[in-house]
């Protein structure tokens, strides 16, 4: 932009927020962010590709400084934010800011606990780094408008690099200009293709995207020159990773309008369009008599679920999150959607795959995505027939603070038992707190201290 | 259905090579080796080389394995990292023309570091490297120029698909795993133009590099990635090339080798400038000690347009003014590192001469011709034509230039070893380990501690 020949208004802003007092809403629902991420990352905390990640840390990386929410280990902080995005973005039960499809909360909870566990950052200062990663993550995604999503990329991973760069830059104590350097270092290393979906490596995104955050940080400190011109340079950020930008959109109302207190929490661990055809499937389980028999499931959806969850037979855990037909036989069946729900066992079972097998999609334009029609035809000749206007945990619905405990507690006391409250209490200690030492304590298993 | 291009890809970076490769094949990895590690080793100081290096100290890795031209020793991931930076930091790597790579950077980088990890012999690096250098040049001629033309910088973002296959190749991966290493590669695969111009561009390698070998451990331990993420829907092709057709990737793989046609440059600036430096080269001898009045240079017209900054004010902003290429030339006979170092662009001479330069587009003149015309103060003019630049295809630095380049980079920073390691590299398919080779970067610390002292005494 010609008044912005640097690209520097961006992060001199982020700076500028980062010293200032965040408004009360945007500060409470930051919190909840935090704490429904740092929940979904401690139930995931064991998951096979979070082993990986924490084996390969443990052979090939440097000296550990920072704790993993779940575990005993302790790994370096590049290693460190690998491993905390992947936890809290794998079993895909974390947030999204629907107009935009981020997911915000992996890549910032990881890059603000390793960054601010390495740095010894007091607990306000990690908040606001984690909110303001999140904020900054929005923005470029709204900057980005759909198109970039529509075209492929996983826009949780390529705005997800940017926000971990900001996160990143705040807590190493840059100044606006270094900030701005790390912006431009982390443009060249944005993370994410879509073709990736249902493998290890797309749950990684968030997870490289802070480590790359990290990285672009660490050297815009010591000097590193970024590239001239910003996000808005030529052969630059939007020029190359969309055909339609809107830049507009990262500086317009920043500060005034926080795109976070749009971010909801996920109620079921699936792609977000699911959840309305979930909640009908479950409303209509409650209907059925047990062993009633199926004939035929018709779902009329948002163009949306075709797109992104019409794999009618996923063959793991992980592809079922991203099939409707999967999400609707595990809701009528079970009658309970949880991570049981998508795991290998129920995504390969044969009485599952039978149902999904009677699943008709049938795309409605005047269907909106956080909405859906589910109609069960049975061998008796009954149709019954739910219609969710709102899904629960979007927008219009949003899960209230009871819901959103029930959650956490569902996916921490499995993990560490009895710990639920400490961590809740601990995390909204955090702006007193000189560090994160009382979170680490609730978050991380008992072994560890005993050693 | 189309192609399958990934799976055909993974298949050959892991098959056996056994003495299938031509012999010509096996030099143009050998060159590549030399030269990779050559620059590299010759920019182990570097400003950006040293902020890289001192970023990932900070992490405490594991200190294994080698960084070029320096006592430091990081984890293979850095070490890849620390060295992809160093190779391409001096702009003097190597070039493969139609898809606009510089392999050498992010393939050697990975390469050794793998090497150096899996214990290598140097017949198995020398085999990464071809195989490497052969998948990112192939995926880069084969989705052809929408990519470049949009902004991508394919030596970063190509760049990691070669650096994961020949991390993935050394580390043992079988096809399904390399498969996936390709598909994280892929997914990561990072790097714009805009870097251009700022030590970012040199960041480009070093991350595919680190990320290559990150890619290719992961796979190794089960981590998996997309299995056709080239060709697959929402894959690279589909979202920066999607015009491209896949199945010219792989026409011809494992029979004809695109790594033949890599360059190496003469000259450590972009090689649209290099025909020009060639002619003043040739023309220092006979107007040395003479008055130039005036130096007219006709170039293909993409000289102008990449290189056109008449008036640079450092080392970074001179690699990008032809004007400046041309007089250090004339007065040096050179144009390595040195003569783009920021005191050699603020020199007076070169100041003088830089501004009686002028630039005319030639259409007609394609990229590896100039002509360059001395007018002399009173009568007389010279003038040279180069119809194909030093280190084209079809005038390559032949074996004893590209030995004399590789010496002369490193002898300021390995001194007495500079000799040894150009003399090792070009037979490294001999070395059963990479001790010897790892053992020839290491800097000369005495020329350095000397150099020091007359420094502090001064």
């Amino acid at each position: 932009m010609a008044d912005d020949p640097t690209g520097s208004r961006f992060a001199q802003a982020m700076f500028d927020l980062a010293r200032g007092e965040l408004p009360e809403e945007v500060a409470a629902h930051g919190h909840r962010t935090m704490l429904n991420a740092l929940a979904v990352a401690v139930g995931a905390s064991h998951h096979a590709a979070v082993e990986i990640v924490v084996g390969l840390g443990l052979e090939h990386g440097g000296r550990p400084t920072v704790k993993l929410p779940g575990r005993v280990e302790e790994l370096d902080g590049y290693h460190a934010a690998l491993a905390i995005g992947l936890a809290a973005h794998v079993d895909d039960y974390d947030d999204t800011h629907l107009q935009t499809v981020i997911h915000p909360g992996a890549a910032a909870l990881a890059v603000s606990l390793a960054v601010g566990q390495w740095r010894g950052a007091s607990g306000a200062r990690v908040m606001s780094a984690f909110i303001l990663a999140c904020e900054a993550q929005l923005r470029v995604g709204l900057a980005l408008t759909p198109r970039h999503f529509q075209a492929g990329w996983h826009v949780t991973g390529t705005s997800g690099v940017i926000g971990a760069a900001v996160g990143a830059g705040l807590l190493c104590g840059l100044n606006g200009e270094q900030l701005a350097d790390a912006i431009g270092i982390a443009a060249s290393q944005t993370v994410g293709l879509r073709v990736a979906h249902g493998t290890m490596i797309k749950a990684a995104h968030p997870g490289k995207a802070a480590a790359n955050g990290l990285l672009a940080a660490l050297l815009a400190e010591r000097g590193f020159s970024g590239p001239a011109g910003g996000l808005q340079a030529p052969r630059g950020y939007f020029e190359v990773l969309t055909d339609h930008a809107c830049p507009r959109a990262l500086l317009d109302g920043l500060g005034e309008r926080w795109e976070l207190s749009r971010n909801t929490f996920k109620p079921y661990p699936s792609g977000v369009v699911t959840h309305p055809i979930i909640d009908a499937g479950l409303a209509l389980a409650s209907q059925l008599k047990p062993r009633a028999e199926i004939e035929a499931v018709e779902v009329r959806c948002h163009p949306l679920v075709l797109e992104l969850t019409a794999q009618p037979q996923p063959s793991s855990g992980l592809m079922a999150r991203f099939s409707a037909p999967h999400a609707v036989a595990v809701a009528l069946l079970d009658g309970v959607v949880g991570l049981e729900q998508f795991s290998d066992a129920r995504a390969t079972d044969q009485g599952v795959a039978r149902l999904r097998g009677l699943v008709k999609l049938i795309v409605d334009e005047r269907v909106a995505s956080d909405e859906a029609i589910v109609t069960v035809r049975l061998a008796d000749g009954r149709e019954l027939e739910r219609h969710v206007c709102h899904a629960r945990g979007s927008l219009a619905h949003p899960l209230d603070d009871a819901e959103l405990d029930a959650k956490v507690r569902a996916l921490v006391e499995p993990v560490l038992p009895g710990r639920t409250d400490r961590i809740v209490d601990a995390l909204y200690g955090l702006p007193l707190a000189a560090d994160l030492g009382l979170l680490w304590d609730a978050v991380t298993p008992a072994a560890q201290r005993r050693a | 259905m189309s192609t399958p291009v990934t799976a055909r890809l993974a298949g050959f970076a892991c098959a056996p090579l056994d003495g299938s490769i031509p012999r010509e094949v096996a030099h143009a990895g050998r060159r590549t080796i030399v030269n990779a590690l050559a620059v590299g080793a010759g920019a182990a100081r570097h400003p950006a080389v040293e902020i890289a290096l001192r970023s990932v100290e900070l992490l405490e890795p594991a200190p294994r394995r080698c960084v070029l031209g320096r006592r430091e020793r990081l984890s293979p991931q850095w070490a890849a990292f620390v060295n992809g930076v160093a190779i391409h930091v001096e702009d003097y790597d190597d070039t493969h023309l139609a898809s606009m790579i510089h392999p050498g950077a992010p393939v050697v980088a990975a390469a050794l570091a793998s090497a150096e990890h899996a214990g290598a012999s140097g017949q198995e690096l020398l085999e990464a490297v071809l195989v490497g250098a052969e998948v990112a040049l192939r995926v880069g001629v084969g989705i052809g120029p929408e990519p470049f033309d949009r902004g991508w910088h394919p030596t970063g973002t190509i760049g990691h698909l070669g650096a994961a296959a020949a991390a993935g190749r050394l580390l043992g991966l079988d096809d399904r795993a390399m498969r996936w290493a390709l598909g994280i590669a892929v997914t990561e695969a990072a790097g714009l133009q805009a870097a251009l111009g700022s030590m970012t561009k040199a960041l480009h390698p070093g991350k595919a590099a680190s990320d290559g070998v990150e890619a290719a451990l992961l796979a190794a331990r089960g981590f998996t990635g997309p299995s056709a993420g080239i060709e697959g829907r929402r894959g690279l092709i589909e979202t920066t090339a999607p015009n491209a057709n896949p199945e010219l990737i792989v026409r011809g793989l494992g029979q004809e080798w695109r790594v033949l046609e890599n360059t190496f440059k003469p000259y450590a600036c972009g090689i649209v400038a290099h025909p020009s430096i060639d002619a003043a080269v040739a023309l220092r001898e006979p107007i040395a000690g003479r008055s130039i009045r005036a130096i007219h240079a006709s170039v293909n017209p993409v000289v102008l347009e990449v290189m056109g900054h008449a008036e640079p004010t450092n080392g970074l902003e001179s690699k990008f003014s032809i004007h400046h290429c041309i007089a250090v030339g004339l007065l040096d006979g050179a144009a390595g590192p040195d003569q783009f170092r920021d005191e050699r662009v603020l020199a007076a001479d070169v100041r003088a001469l830089r501004s009686i330069v002028s630039v005319d587009p030639e259409p007609s003149f394609a990229r590896d011709r100039a002509r360059l015309r001395i007018d002399l103060e009173g009568d007389g003019m010279f003038e040279r034509e180069v119809h194909h630049a030093t280190g084209s295809r079809m005038r390559p630095m032949s074996d004893v230039e590209l030995a004399r380049k590789a010496e002369t980079v490193v002898r300021p920073v390995l001194g007495r070893r500079a000799a040894s390691l150009v003399e090792l590299a070009f037979a490294v398919d001999e070395l059963k380990t990479m001790g010897p080779l790892v053992d020839a970067l290491l800097p000369d610390e005495e020329d350095l501690d000397t150099a020091l002292e007359k420094t502090l005494w001064s």
